[in-house]
């Protein structure tokens, strides 16, 4: 086992995997470092498992007690951390059903891999905040969940792409390593956003009633236009059977039915996703607050100045930095000159379009100094 | 036969082709420490597994296992990792110690960590110079020479050199089937050993 998938594997899975198998911690032999276990079964052995996964030699000794309980149970080691892997991470599979030959394109292989990989984003993103579109797919925790993320074998005589996350790699806020036992951790959130939104979408699609299915969660939304966008990455020549498996450790109470991506359903898989994303939704205004980084502006015929300026803005539902162009009148452009200062604040309500960044945001309804600085004399000088 | 097994037993063939060599003196050096260690390990009920030879006479790793009878009547599986030296050199005695250059500052750090799951020791096995004094064998014995000590190098000072420390392994620690086994002993009672300088 080198050094990275020791790693993967905490202390706390270890000990449960152990406990999985008969054995039982015994208290007085544990230390602070160790702690160990015997099988009420097997006469005069133990097993050492460290506590804690920053000690100097913690690979070597959850190595050295795989070793171990290899020996005991008489099975090979790769079909014991076979075991492991399978207790304590939740795996998707992706098999191509081919229709033809023994190889499959290059590029469509890759292509799969990006959707494995999107779709973990997408749905981990929707665990964190469920939404019909994320407009960045950069929130720490989903990212975190990707990094500790393991591409497996695949399996002699198919095309099938195992991914497996481990149950414990999103730490929880209140504890260093989360009791496996506890309410669903994000790891097992995100398969099983990934495999019930698979399954509602495709029984939605089969059935034609894709709009009733949409409406059905719209305060909660389970589908979002990224996660069309990751299945979209599996369009090619074969169809795709996804099967989730959950860590044994905490099973649920209903075995996963394989699910078949049809390659028929991309183009109202394609459909979903224009529908979700928010160009074609009519965006409503939304606030934001930022800093002018630029004005662009040109004098007028009055020869007051108006035209374009460069913001940094905060979208407050985000919680993201973007930069994006606005174009201004008269009065808004001056409060804006007033506001070209690091130190110095705009709030704004308009409508941002999606694009490159700088995005443009249109339909200004609002844009004041914020906060509004005080003027008694002349109350609405600084909004326009 | 399967392709697999095929693949594997041509591994190990490449892999035996490699190691088949002569051996140098310092490679029978290193080897004898390791018999030495065994025979001692054995004695002591204790087994000898995950041994490692390190390249160019750097020494062995291994790890011991024995099983320790406790005051309760249960039985602790107890683990000992070793680093196992061997020299020629004429050993310096610093009063009850004898002194040693212990090569890399790594496996130093290594041997001083307290933070660690398995506790380590470190074996030196002192050879006469001449190699032929090094074995003798007869219809009545086996003779391997000379003497072994061990020290736990536990929470010792961290180094300032670039390439080799000097340790002291106590003369009174030397060695043998009983002194193993208190070590096991010592170790099933949570007992930290810890480094004494002189």
């Amino acid at each position: 086992m080198t050094d990275s998938h020791v790693k993967s594997v905490s202390p706390k899975a270890l000990q449960d995997f152990v406990k999985s198998l008969g054995w039982k911690p015994v208290d007085d032999a544990s230390t602070d470092k160790v702690c160990v276990f015997a099988n009420p079964h097997i006469e005069k052995r133990q097993l050492r498992i460290p506590l804690n996964d920053t000690l100097a030699d913690y690979d070597e000794a959850v190595n050295l007690a795989l070793a171990k309980l290899s020996e005991i149970q008489n099975q090979p080691l790769d079909a014991l951390r076979a075991q492991i892997y399978r207790a304590t991470e939740d795996m998707i599979s992706y098999r191509v059903i081919e229709s033809q030959g023994d190889a499959i394109p290059f590029p469509f292989a890759l292509s799969i891999m990006n959707g494995a990989k999107d779709l973990l984003l997408a749905a981990a993103h929707s665990v964190v905040k469920p939404q019909r579109y994320h407009q960045r797919l950069n929130r720490a925790e989903p990212l975190e969940l990707l990094r500790k993320t393991n591409f497996r074998h695949t399996q002699s005589g198919s095309f099938i792409l195992n991914v497996s996350v481990p149950l414990s790699a999103v730490e929880a806020e209140v504890s260093q390593t989360p009791d496996l036992f506890e309410e669903s951790p994000m790891v097992r959130q995100t398969t099983k956003l990934i495999y019930n939104a698979l399954d509602r979408l495709l029984h939605a699609i089969e059935t034609n009633t894709v709009e009733q299915t949409l409406d059905e969660d719209k305060e909660q939304p389970w589908l979002s236009a990224n996660f069309c966008n990751a299945l979209l990455l599996f369009e090619g020549e074969d169809d795709i059977e996804l099967q989730v498996n959950w860590a044994t450790l905490k099973p649920e109470p209903v075995t996963p039915k394989p699910l078949r991506l049809k390659q028929q359903y991309f183009p109202k898989i394609e459909a979903i996703k224009k529908d979700l994303t928010p160009s074609a939704i009519s965006a409503a205004p939304k606030l934001y607050i930022g800093t002018v980084e630029r004005l662009d502006g040109y004098e007028s015929e009055n020869g007051q100045r108006e035209g374009d300026i460069i913001l940094s803005l905060f979208d407050l539902d985000e919680e993201t930095f973007f930069k994006a162009k606005a174009s201004l009148n008269i009065h808004q452009y001056a409060l804006a000159t007033k506001a070209h200062n690091p130190t110095k604040y705009v709030m704004l309500e308009g409508t941002v379009r999606e694009g490159k960044q700088p995005r443009i945001i249109t339909n200004i309804s609002r844009f004041e100094l914020f906060p509004k600085p005080q003027s008694p004399s002349n109350p609405s000088s600084d909004r326009t | 036969m399967s392709m697999t097994r095929k693949i594997s037993f041509a591994r190990f063939l490449l892999r035996y082709k490699k190691t088949m060599k002569p051996l140098s003196s310092n490679d029978i050096e290193s080897e004898l420490s390791y018999a030495y260690l065994h025979a001692i390990a054995s004695k002591a009920g204790a087994s000898c597994n995950n041994v490692t030879r390190h390249q160019d006479n750097r020494g062995i790793d291994a790890t011991l296992t024995a099983w320790i009878e406790l005051q309760n009547e249960a039985t602790a599986e107890v683990d000992l990792k070793i680093q196992l030296k061997s020299t020629t050199k004429v050993p310096s005695a610093q009063g009850e110690y004898w002194s040693y250059s212990l090569q890399g500052i790594a496996r130093y750090n290594d041997l001083r960590a307290k933070e660690v799951a398995t506790p380590r020791i470190l074996v030196v096995l002192f050879l006469p110079q001449e190699s032929t004094e090094w074995l003798s064998c007869t219809t009545e014995q086996l003779v391997l020479k000379r003497a072994a000590y061990w020290v736990s190098l536990c929470g010792a000072p961290p180094s300032n050199n670039d390439t080799a420390q000097t340790v002291y392994l106590p003369k009174s620690q030397l060695l043998t089937p009983d002194a193993l086994l208190s070590i096991f002993k010592r170790l099933a009672n949570k007992e930290l050993l810890t480094y004494q300088l002189p």
